[in-house]
């Protein structure tokens, strides 16, 4: 179904993407000097909690920032330059990109039947259809996602939660032939159970039909997932890039640690009970007044003094640690070994990296402790 | 075990003190409202006319003539003698207009006041017992109410009494006194709908659940909780209110129904001024449409700007000027709802 | 009342019943009469002092109804609440508010728990004036006292609820409520809305509380990992009834009701390795129309012709029990 790929170019090659609000003088930085590439069939994580600006990059990659931001860097989708070109950005929307969003309820009008909002889709992006034809691409659409064909006929309300959210995902992957999903916290508003649906669908549908995800979440469950590969943010900024692997076997920024430790894992319940969980201390920095160093600074276990409150550290390689490769002993079956870190995959922006680095010392040994 | 209720003595604090802060913390909002409005262009307008209206109300009595003495040649223009003319009889129109704002304004604002008070209260008694036999009755009373338009509904409640006059008690009712209770009558349901819409609203939010749960008596729930958050759109509606009882009574007087010759009222000095149209006394006409052109004008802009400014958000502990909401742009494109992001970044903002 | 026992619950209920009409339209309503929907269907369960019970289930398993009627904030349809052993199910006006003093509730939402027109410092003071209790000078001193407790700083008193973060905010929310030094405390999803971090410092908040003044706690929570780490027991609930309970780590290391296993497999796991599946079709159904029987048997996997007929009765495991047909 996706047209071969024809450039060896990066799908999705955003380069210095920058995100700001408000008063000019003064802007919420809200997303600050972002480099991500996605190639074709690939699945790139971006995690991070409330205020790293995770939602409104995704947001900006379509250009659905709303007119108060100012956004500048380059977003490239298939080598076609989009950042500044409304027009080129309006085709590549719900055609070569869509998007899948947190609330189901709300991405649907609640006055018109759930099949005729999926058929002007459809009309949209696949024009050569006559009449029929698109009502059985809508109800082949349905029943793919797993919802009976006759419910076309009925209203969003008379839906639950997870049927909307299989709708929008049918909406997403299947009514235009994107190449690329962008999704934002689609399983937040779902019982568990039913994100363990949701996953699955999501991951059935990608294994199916080859398009490349950005998935954004505050879920390090739902990237393990549904990633190859991901970027925890901070601030605004990208501080750590890692594999899935590298992401739990051995997050190399202090910020991913110490966002890894402060849920409580269920497979090493008793050795955590009547112990508290280790929390950062203080609260996400004041984009319209970030801190000069170190974004992640003031909130820092493992601070190296001046130089962290001084200068803002580069995204650089870190030095793997040898465990990171033998934590998990071998890749388990249907998991590509290519999802274990290599040299140079996992990069993050810390002093500590940076100093190791220059001295050749292994970096990621010395924090662990 | 804790030990019951160790570390605090019991008691009722100071009385006087008690009302005194409730008092205060009631009025702050409208007090730091009213220092806001003062600095945004519609904000002046709206103060600026609302002052001289008062100044009008208050001050100018004692400035003007008697209203009804017969001071110069009948229908002469405006001069500087006479500042809006005489009328056919040789009235000063001026003095006649200062008079007719007391009566005009004061029927306004007295007949809006007691259809806030009680609208809200039989509103929020409704919203409490939603779905109820009181509800239920209220409810199906205001709509009869409201199925008649206020233009009918004043000039018949009042024309039917103003013929024979009515006595409560002691206490006899005299023209103004029908009119205004009429206006107050056909101005409640709108407060008790809206009182009961938003505190239906309200009841149901978890601070309400939270202050029951913490021990609050009924009229803590009520005032202290329940009426201040819903006070904003009532007061906002008030305002607009003051307006459209303006012009009721205008038109009542006006068809000779509410406000009786030879006492002035804006609609009255109309009345009047309708014979003399022909004779071209265009005075006549143009003062007392000024008038309430102005104060309708008046407050509509105070009601658009409390409905701005009594907005919460709009306070900051800070000083300084308040911020007023940067542009969302979640909001604005997103169709999903408040991300988790989306909170926060609206905090920092 | 009788010398303080340690086994003694603080609160207890027994068969407790919650129960909302349903709005139908005027037709069905003469064909089927008026239907009810059972938000909570006969539950017993107890907290004992220092004690952490956590009562997780899905949207619409009627936990937090089960939590407001705990707290005679929902009607008890049927069934008895007994505080320190006393029925109090029926308490009314000054008896009610002396009870409400003892038990507290702290909210998922802080936002919408507070009233947004207040200063923080007469937030938690909000219970303190409708009690009645101190001077206003004691009191001043007490919201101090109370706010360093839960770890807020004395210039955050003097701000606006919309000024302070959801954390902060949720801070707050708990300040009020031990202000009252309760004996039972209700936390009803209290990091739903929070920051997996913030969450983190919240939940350590609880369990110093509930160390520190001996409070009986029961975290309601869909949050599993979170729930087993806090908690002392845990009962799993699907549509108004307690399906299992058991001690904590026991739950979550041999569940034996289908549902609390879907539960367990549906949670994501750090392991790379780890690829969730989806172990239970089809979604919770709704409250008003359940299923006979055993409610969960639409989506069960080990579901039995029984299943559809008798609901299961509980069966007893030292301090592990569950309710189903397939447990033995």
């Amino acid at each position: 179904m996706i047209q071969a790929p024809t450039k060896t170019t990066d799908l999705l090659a955003v380069t210095g993407l920058g995100v700001a609000y408000g008063d000019p003088a003064a802007p919420v930085r809200a997303v600050v000097d972002v480099d991500l590439t996605v190639g074709r069939g690939e699945s790139v994580g971006i995690v991070g909690e409330s205020g790293s600006g995770k939602s409104t990059l995704l947001r900006a990659l379509l250009g659905l920032h709303g007119s108060g931001a100012a956004v500048s860097g380059g977003i490239a989708v298939d080598g076609v330059q989009l950042a500044h070109d409304p027009a080129a950005m309006r085709r590549v929307r719900g055609g070569t990109v869509s998007m899948v969003f947190q609330d189901p309820v709300n991405a649907f009008n609640p006055a018109y039947t759930l099949g005729s909002q999926l058929g002007r889709l459809v009309a949209l992006h696949r024009p050569e259809l006559g009449r029929e034809q698109r009502r059985a691409h809508v109800a082949a659409m349905l029943d793919r996602v797993g919802i009976p064909a006759h419910r076309t006929r009925s209203h969003p309300f008379e839906f639950s939660q997870g049927q909307l959210q299989r709708c929008m995902i049918a909406a997403a992957f299947l009514a235009g032939r994107p190449a690329l999903v962008l999704a934002d916290e689609p399983t937040t508003s779902l019982d568990v159970t039913v994100e363990a649906q949701i996953v699955e669908l999501i991951r059935d549908l990608r294994a199916e039909l080859g398009m490349s995800m950005v998935l954004v979440t505050h879920n390090l469950g739902l990237v393990a997932d549904l990633c190859d590969r991901v970027h925890v943010m901070y601030a605004g900024r990208f501080v750590e890039h890692t594999t899935i692997r590298g992401l739990f076997d051995s997050p190399a920024h202090p910020y991913t640690r110490a966002l890894l430790k402060s849920a409580p894992d269920l497979d090493r319940v008793r050795e955590s009970r009547g112990s508290r969980l280790p929390t950062m201390r203080g609260g996400v920095p004041d984009l319209a007044a970030p801190p000069p160093g170190c974004p992640f600074a003031p909130r820092c276990d493992e601070h190296l003094g001046e130089v962290c409150d001084r200068d803002l550290p580069e995204l650089l390689p870190v030095p793997l640690m040898p465990a990171a490769r033998t934590a998990h002993g071998t890749a388990p079956a249907g998991q590509a070994s290519d999802t274990l870190p290599r040299p140079g995959d996992v990069r993050a922006r810390c002093h500590r990296h940076a100093a190791s680095a220059l001295s050749g010392g292994t970096a990621v040994e010395g924090v662990k402790a | 075990m804790i030990p019951a209720q160790s570390s605090l003595p019991s008691g009722p604090a100071a009385g006087p003190e008690r009302v005194l802060g409730r008092l205060r913390a009631a009025a702050a909002p409208v007090g730091r409202a009213a220092r806001l409005m003062t600095r945004r262009p519609a904000g002046i307008c709206a103060t600026v006319l609302v002052v001289l209206l008062a100044a009008v109300v208050l001050v100018g009595p004692w400035l003007a003539p008697d209203p009804n003495a017969q001071t110069a040649a009948p229908l002469t223009a405006p001069s500087g003698d006479h500042w809006m003319g005489t009328d056919n009889t040789g009235r000063d129109v001026l003095a006649r207009f200062v008079a007719g704002a007391r009566i005009s304004l004061l029927v306004a604002l007295v007949c809006t006041a007691a259809a806030t008070v009680v609208g809200t209260l039989i509103g929020m008694a409704a919203a409490l017992r939603a779905g109820g036999r009181f509800d239920i009755l209220t409810m199906r009373l205001t709509d009869v109410v409201m199925a008649f338009p206020l233009l009918v509904l004043v000039p018949v409640l009042s024309g039917v009494f103003t013929q024979k006059g009515i006595a409560v008690g002691p206490v006899e009712l005299d023209n103004v006194a029908i009119m205004a209770i009429a206006i107050g009558i056909a101005l409640t349901p709108v407060f008790v709908r809206l009182a009961r819409a938003s505190a239906l609203a309200e009841v149901r939010k978890d601070y309400m659940t939270a202050a029951r749960c913490l021990g609050a008596r009924r009229r803590d729930l009520v005032f202290g909780n329940l009426l201040p958050n819903i006070a904003t759109p009532i007061v906002v509606q008030a305002a607009f209110s003051v307006a459209v009882a303006i012009i009721v009574e205008a038109s009542v007087s006006f068809l000779g129904l509410g406000i009786q010759p030879p006492d002035a009222s804006w609609g009255t000095l109309l009345t009047d001024a309708r014979s003399q149209l022909l004779l071209g006394a265009w005075w006549l006409i143009l003062f007392p449409t000024l008038g309430i052109a102005a104060a309708v004008l008046a407050l509509t802009l105070l009601g658009d700007e409390l409905r701005d400014l009594l907005d919460p958000r709009m306070r900051r502990t800070f000083h300084g000027k308040p911020r007023r909401r940067a542009p969302q742009p979640e909001a604005a494109t997103e169709p999903a709802g408040r991300s988790a992001d989306g909170e926060l970044e609206e905090e920092i903002r | 009342m009788n010398a303080p026992d340690a086994a003694e619950p603080v609160i207890a209920a027994d068969n407790l019943s919650v129960r909302f009409p349903v709005h139908t339209g005027l037709r069905e309503r003469l064909r089927t009469g008026r239907r009810q929907l059972h938000a909570v269907d006969g539950v017993s369960l107890a907290v004992r002092a220092s004690e952490t019970v956590a009562l997780i289930g899905e949207s619409g398993s009627g936990k937090s109804t089960f939590g407001k009627a705990l707290l005679h904030l929902e009607t008890a349809h049927a069934g008895a609440i007994r505080f320190h052993g006393d029925d109090v199910t029926a308490a009314t006006g000054d008896r009610l508010r002396e009870l409400r003093r003892r038990r507290q509730l702290v909210f998922q939402n802080p936002y919408a728990a507070i009233n947004r027109r207040r200063l923080i410092r007469d937030v938690i003071a909000e219970p303190l004036r409708y009690h009645q209790l101190g001077r206003a000078d004691d009191r001043r001193a007490r919201v101090h006292d109370l706010a360093g407790l839960v770890g807020l700083s004395p210039e955050h008193l003097d701000r606006y609820p919309h000024e302070l973060s959801g954390g902060q905010l949720q801070r707050v929310v708990i300040a009020r409520a031990l202000a009252l030094e309760p004996e039972f405390l209700v936390a009803d999803e209290p990091t739903a809305s929070l920051d997996v971090s913030v969450g983190a410092q919240i939940v350590n908040l609880f369990a110093d509380m509930r160390d520190r003044f001996g409070l009986a706690l029961l975290y309601i929570s869909h949050d599993l990992p979170t729930v087993a780490h806090l908690a002392d027991r845990i009962a799993v609930m699907y549509l108004g009834r307690i399906v299992e309970s058991a001690p904590a780590a026991e739950l979550v290391e041999n569940p034996r009701h289908p549902y609390t296993q879907v539960l367990l497999a549906s949670v994501p796991r750090r392991d790379p390795g780890h690829r969730r599946t989806a172990p239970a079709r089809g979604e919770v159904p709704d409250a008003a129309d359940r299923p006979s029987g055993c409610h969960f048997r639409t989506r069960c996997p080990l579901a039995m012709p029984v299943c559809a007929e008798q609901v299961p009765a509980a069966q007893v495991h030292g301090e592990h029990m569950v309710a189903c047909h397939a447990a033995t």
